[in-house]
């Protein structure tokens, strides 16, 4: 399988460890509200491992402490051995909701994020080239003298897609980047996801609520339990040879058991809460 | 379809003429209205001619516009040449004012703890009417021209600076992470990201900072200036000329609203989604 080849190898520059971490707020009123309860594993470099939870499970915000935006309470978070404490550009980040600058082009933006840090190793040119070479990849080279308001929303996620990978970051953190889109351009963009994915040997870590798009693109599931104080429920291997075909996929019977288990997974955390809390729901149900 | 859509098209087209004929109507009907209650209220009034009649005013107006050039220093000057006075002061307090408030706008709207030190004083100055600090400009300055200026500066400050902290607020937070998360410069998160997501914010305060020191500046001449619009309201008060004072209020309206519309062009310059 893939990660395994890839974490056989030397570097280990992508890897990821999440040990012990736990996150709260003080919610307005005083009371403390515990988002996630203590949380640990690993990732190994070059692996895809989703994280999937009912809404509200706080997979957001586990994202964001790996991604050094948030601060964990306990815990910590190692980028290949290195603690991370601060957002760093060796961890890329594809926002839930674009986030483009509206005032510059689709190149500009991806620009933007090739020289924000002031120091580059590479020349004008070089970086014109990189922005070009991934706007291409996600078929937006034609677009990539517009703003984002003239594009469209998927086309504004496609530009984010490829300001991520032009970063050229060891690990690639994507916060729900189809959640905003309808069925169609998000049944396109996983394609492009696969693709993409399958073509860069980079770590990845996926945060949905969608059970097909963790089942396509995942060497590995984590599924978090409902809130509050998330835990690592499960752990879910996805077998699936590379590259993978959507169409194969989901005409195997492994696929349907292992969505059927998932599905069951899922619904059973957010049932078990929702009976233990407000066992009025059910009757609306 | 076709048809259809052309018919809803020009349907909407007489919609929209239809309603500007009768905005326009109603406009005729008012203004005349007001022009009948202004001459109902005028004539017959006695007071020695004192009170400006709908005609004596027309008549002023003429006449001021027909010398608007007129330009014999020391005391003699045409309409013209108080209202350039008035702008110019206007420009020169205002951007001032704008040189200052946006920069520090910028800073207090990114660092909370010296926002949170210098709001109470800055909370109790902005209300604070521009034309109290009026003397102490004199006392301080010991020049009119300069009086007159700083009096503009002090209208305009506060409001820039408030709406540049308060787009400051408004920046997506997103794209503060976003930032982060590239390691950007403090140069490049604050003239690539922060200045361009503040300028709505920005704009805004200019826009009323520009109305509310032109409403001071014609207060601020009548006491330190030697032209200017409030200089020949002032000038024309103390000619018991009452229709000229008629005429500078239109003029100063008509100013005012060609200022606030020339800058609120700057909103479109702005892209926001």
């Amino acid at each position: 399988m893939r990660n395994q080849l890839v974490s056989s190898s030397k570097t280990q520059a992508g890897s990821i460890e999440i040990a012990n971490i736990t996150k709260g707020f003080q919610r307005r009123g005083g009371a403390f509200h515990q988002v996630l309860g203590e949380i640990s594993c690993t990732v190994a470099d070059g692996e895809f491992v989703t994280i999937i939870g009912p809404s509200g499970s706080g997979k957001s915000t586990l994202l964001k402490i790996i991604a050094g935006l948030e601060t964990p309470d306990q815990g910590g978070v190692y980028l290949a051995g290195q603690p991370v404490t601060a957002p760093s550009r060796r961890l890329g980040v594809v926002f839930q909701q674009h986030v483009l600058l509206p005032w510059l082009t689709a190149k500009q933006n991806v620009l933007f994020a090739l020289e924000a840090n002031g120091t580059s190793a590479r020349t004008a040119e070089e970086r014109n080239e990189l922005a070009e070479y991934w706007l291409e990849q996600v078929q937006l080279l034609d677009a990539q003298d517009l703003k984002p308001g003239q594009l469209s929303g998927g086309m504004q996620q496609r530009v984010g897609i490829a300001r991520a990978f032009a970063l050229e970051s060891d690990v690639l953190l994507l916060d729900e980047p189809l959640g905003a889109l309808d069925a169609l351009t998000r049944h396109d963009l996983q394609q492009q996801l696969v693709y993409l994915s399958e073509h860069e040997s980079r770590t990845f870590i996926l945060v949905t609520h969608s059970v097909d798009e963790a089942l396509l693109l995942s060497d590995r599931v984590l599924v978090l339990s409902a809130g509050p104080a998330a835990v690592i429920q499960q752990e879910l291997h996805i077998p699936f040879a590379r590259p993978r075909d959507r169409q194969t996929l989901e005409q195997s019977p492994e696929y349907l058991e292992l969505r059927r288990h998932l599905l069951d997974a899922l619904t059973r955390g957010t049932q078990e809460q929702k009976m233990g809390m407000q066992p009025i729901a059910d009757g609306r149900k | 379809m076709t048809t259809s859509s052309q018919m809803r098209h020009r349907r909407g087209t007489r919609d929209r003429q239809a309603h500007r004929l009768k905005a326009f109507i109603g406009f005729v009907v008012c203004f005349a209205a007001i022009i009948g209650i202004w001459q109902l209220v005028t004539t017959g009034y006695d007071d020695g001619g004192l009170a400006p009649t709908p005609a004596a005013s027309w008549q002023r107006l003429i006449e001021v516009l027909s010398t608007a050039l007129v330009y014999n220093p020391p005391n003699d000057f045409g309409i013209v040449f108080h209202l350039l006075a008035s702008l110019q002061r206007l420009a020169v307090g205002f951007v001032l004012a704008a040189v200052a408030a946006i920069p520090l706008g910028l800073v207090l709207g990114t660092n909370r703890v010296l926002h949170d030190a210098l709001d109470p004083i800055i909370q109790v100055l902005r209300p604070v009417s521009p034309l109290a600090w009026l003397p102490v400009g004199l006392a301080l300055l010991r020049d009119s021209e300069a009086t007159a200026i700083f009096v503009i500066f002090m209208a305009s400050l506060w409001i820039i600076l408030i709406n540049t902290i308060d787009g400051v607020y408004r920046v997506n937070p997103l794209y503060l992470d976003l930032a982060k998360t590239l390691e950007a410069t403090w140069a490049n998160r604050t003239f690539k990201v922060i200045l361009p997501a503040t300028l709505p914010g920005i704009v805004t305060g200019l826009r009323t900072a520009l109305s509310t020191a032109w409403l001071v500046i014609v207060a601020a001449e009548m006491i330190v200036g030697n032209r200017g619009m409030g200089t020949f309201v002032w000038n024309e008060w103390n000619a018991m000329n009452i229709n000229s004072i008629i005429v500078a209020i239109v003029i100063i309206g008509v100013v005012g609203l060609v200022l606030d519309r020339s800058i609120a062009l700057l909103h479109r310059l702005i892209p926001t989604t």
